[in-house]
């Protein structure tokens, strides 16, 4: 699987399963802002289901507090931890 | 909203201190009075206590207001007070509910941890303590505006204190403590800016919003939320029955149920100082 595949999958994953169904694919930029107010705005309860989906989907789990907050800054910087990280297929 | 304003400034806790490494333990519960009587004839703070008052004990006299409010103010110092006494690593006397100890035993055997959903209510932090009987990784969610001693508290009780407003690190940090089979503890009875959802449940006779936080943790770790409370009696911690929340969507009205019952046996013990009911009266009137 390639990173923009990973992208497209996340995106759809925050639309249907973050419940953020106003939201397009193509109004998630891959370096979008997830929890800033300025960029989509994620609360603590979307963070928990995003955790949770990357270990489901990806089998990439963030294992410590302190990677937590680099790797969810973005799109692009969870695609790059599930290619890193994750189990998936190529 | 709840807006965190301590009832008690850094330079009273800074004395409180000074009493217990004096040993001055029985001077310093006697000072309680004066000072929580001294609370209760401020109009701001009787305030902050009305709110409650005027839905649990409704065409109450002013009098019997102002004797309730020193009765809770008194009680809420005590709280304070033992919560300083853990925090300098003494030990304050608890009575255990054993049938709570099991409920928790049980779960915990499940090895998914356990998510204790407990209020401002009785001796909430130091009931923690009896916790360690269990003998699993105690933590606790925090929120930053809540007062500094509350961590001290944590760290002479080797509890982790987890801070609320850290994003994905507070999540991988709830989650981590959870799969590790430990007791997760969270208030459940205000509502922070951390929390933009919440469930608007019937409380005392109106409509109050409480965090869905805790439950759909639960719903998506696996861990079941207990509910539990404690009091304090004749000078020690008494644990009260614990219930098992049935999750879900009704767990917020089932929270709110259990916290009536505690209230309407207990009505001197409940500590939320502000308009749990305010935001819902005013968008009803507008």
């Amino acid at each position: 699987m390639t990173k923009e595949e990973i992208l497209e999958k996340l995106k759809g994953h925050i639309i249907h399963e973050l419940h953020r169904t106003e939201l397009s694919p193509d109004d998630i930029g891959a370096d979008t802002a997830l929890f800033e107010e300025d960029g989509l705005g994620l609360d603590s309860l979307d963070a928990v289901e995003l955790v949770m989906l990357l270990e489901k989907y990806y089998g990439a789990v963030i294992d410590t507090p302190e990677k937590a907050k680099a790797i969810c800054t973005n799109l692009s910087t969870i695609a790059d931890f599930v290619l890193q990280n994750g189990k998936i297929g190529a | 909203m709840w807006s965190s304003k301590s009832l008690g400034s850094k330079y009273k806790y800074g004395f409180f201190q000074l009493l217990i490494r004096l040993h001055l333990i029985p001077l310093a519960r006697l000072l309680l009075f004066p000072i929580s009587f001294y609370y209760s004839l401020r109009p701001s703070l009787r305030k902050r206590c009305s709110y409650f008052l005027q839905h649990r004990f409704p065409g109450e006299t002013q009098l019997w207001r102002f004797l309730r409010t020193s009765i809770i103010y008194f009680n809420f110092a005590q709280v304070l007070f033992d919560r300083l006494l853990i925090a300098s690593g003494m030990e304050v006397p608890i009575t255990h509910d054993l049938e709570t100890l099991k409920i928790l035993s049980k779960i915990l055997k499940n090895g998914k941890g356990c998510i204790i959903v407990a209020a401002h209510f009785g001796c909430w932090q130091t009931a923690l303590t009896g916790l360690e009987l269990l003998g699993r990784p105690i933590s606790v969610i925090f929120w930053r505006e809540e007062n500094i001693d509350q961590r001290y508290f944590g760290y002479a009780r080797k509890i982790e204190m987890i801070d609320a407003c850290q994003g994905v690190e507070t999540v991988v940090r709830i989650r981590n403590s959870l799969r590790n089979n430990g007791i997760l503890c969270i208030m459940g009875d205000r509502m922070t800016h951390a929390d933009k959802k919440f469930s608007e449940v019937e409380f005392l006779g109106g409509k109050i919003q409480l965090p869905v936080f805790p439950y759909i943790l639960s719903e998506l770790l696996g861990a079941p939320v207990v509910h539990t409370a404690s009091i304090k009696k004749s000078g020690r911690v008494c644990g009260l029955p614990a219930v098992v929340s049935p999750g879900g969507e009704k767990a917020p009205a089932f929270f709110a149920e259990y916290l009536e019952r505690l209230v309407t046996e207990h009505p001197h013990n409940f500590y939320n100082f502000y308009d749990m009911w305010e935001r819902n009266d005013k968008r009803r009137n507008t």
